[in-house]
């Protein structure tokens, strides 16, 4: 009897994590530190480029973006969306060390948006 | 020079020094990631990170120096996807075929959340200039030889390493 429930406890849901002695690790997402006023102004954007990397985990947004912002000229601007957690703050970094500045950092539909003007 | 300069790309120094599949990932993430910040990248590929240098890539999960890994099922409902298979490492070590059945899950799970393959990192980061070394003190013990490896492969030795690491902002062993 106690081997024929222990096989059904995987299947019981997340609770067997404590059953079986593991812990079911959480991802921890960290909060977007974006200036306020950048998140809260109405003014319109207007990007030169759409760089969609929805779907993709790290560090598949920053190359992309990398490889995006070569075709562009200086003081054009990519618009990126994205649906991994990691990317706001990972963006954030990007921009700091490449010197691209991020205009805009927000979510719509779900999906985290940036707006990246090249050096 | 970083150093001295301080409009001088930054420079991060890696050692992979592992072959299975779990440990090829941070290298290549890292390494991308910090080329497509413009930084300077160098990665020494050393002992068991060595076959990462090949054109085909066959790096496998191991249960060994993994103890209570947890496996995750690439199929069925979320439900059951979130469960953490708990893999007894003594077990799951000896019994033939593992290996593989834990890389396939592995590969799927990874395919089905987003995440490059192995090889697509490491093509992005040759895209992006990384520059790679392969050990000769390795290739020597274990008879590797430098047409093995993918052209863009360079070899040294520590020194070489050393060199680029010493002015490095960011140095880690992998």
């Amino acid at each position: 009897m106690i081997i024929s429930e222990l096989a059904l406890l995987p299947l019981a849901g997340e609770e067997n994590s404590l059953v079986w002695g593991m812990v079911n690790p959480l991802p921890i997402y960290y909060h977007s530190v974006v200036p306020k006023e950048a998140q809260m102004t109405d003014e319109v954007i207007k990007e030169d480029q759409v760089l969609d990397c929805s779907g993709m985990l790290c560090p598949m947004p920053v190359v992309k973006a990398t490889k995006a912002m070569k075709e562009l000229q200086s003081g054009q601007i990519l618009k990126m969306l994205a649906t991994d957690p990691g990317a706001p703050p990972d963006m954030e970094a990007w921009s700091r060390q490449t010197g691209n500045e991020l205009l805009r950092s927000m979510t719509e539909d779900g999906k985290f948006i940036f707006f990246l003007k090249k050096k | 020079m970083s150093k001295s300069d301080p409009n001088a790309p930054k420079k991060l120094a890696l050692i992979a020094s592992k072959g299975t599949l779990d440990w090829a990932y941070p290298p290549f993430i890292l390494a991308s990631a910090a080329a497509a910040m413009g930084w300077e990248v160098t990665i020494f590929f050393t002992f068991f990170g060595l076959p990462l240098l090949k054109p085909k890539l066959d790096a496998k999960v191991s249960a060994l120096g993994n103890p209570a890994m947890p496996m995750k099922m690439p199929f069925g409902s979320e439900e059951f996807q979130n469960i953490n298979w708990p893999m007894p490492n003594l077990v799951m070590a000896n019994m033939p075929g593992f290996e593989n059945i834990a890389t396939g899950l592995m590969k799927q799970t990874f395919k089905n959340k987003g995440v490059a393959s192995v090889e697509e990192l490491r093509d992005m980061c040759l895209d992006l200039d990384v520059k790679m070394i392969g050990c000769q003190m390795t290739m020597d013990v274990f008879g590797f030889k430098k047409e093995e490896f993918i052209p863009q492969a360079e070899i040294g030795g520590a020194a070489t390493f050393l060199e680029f690491a010493a002015d490095a902002d960011v140095q880690l062993f992998i």
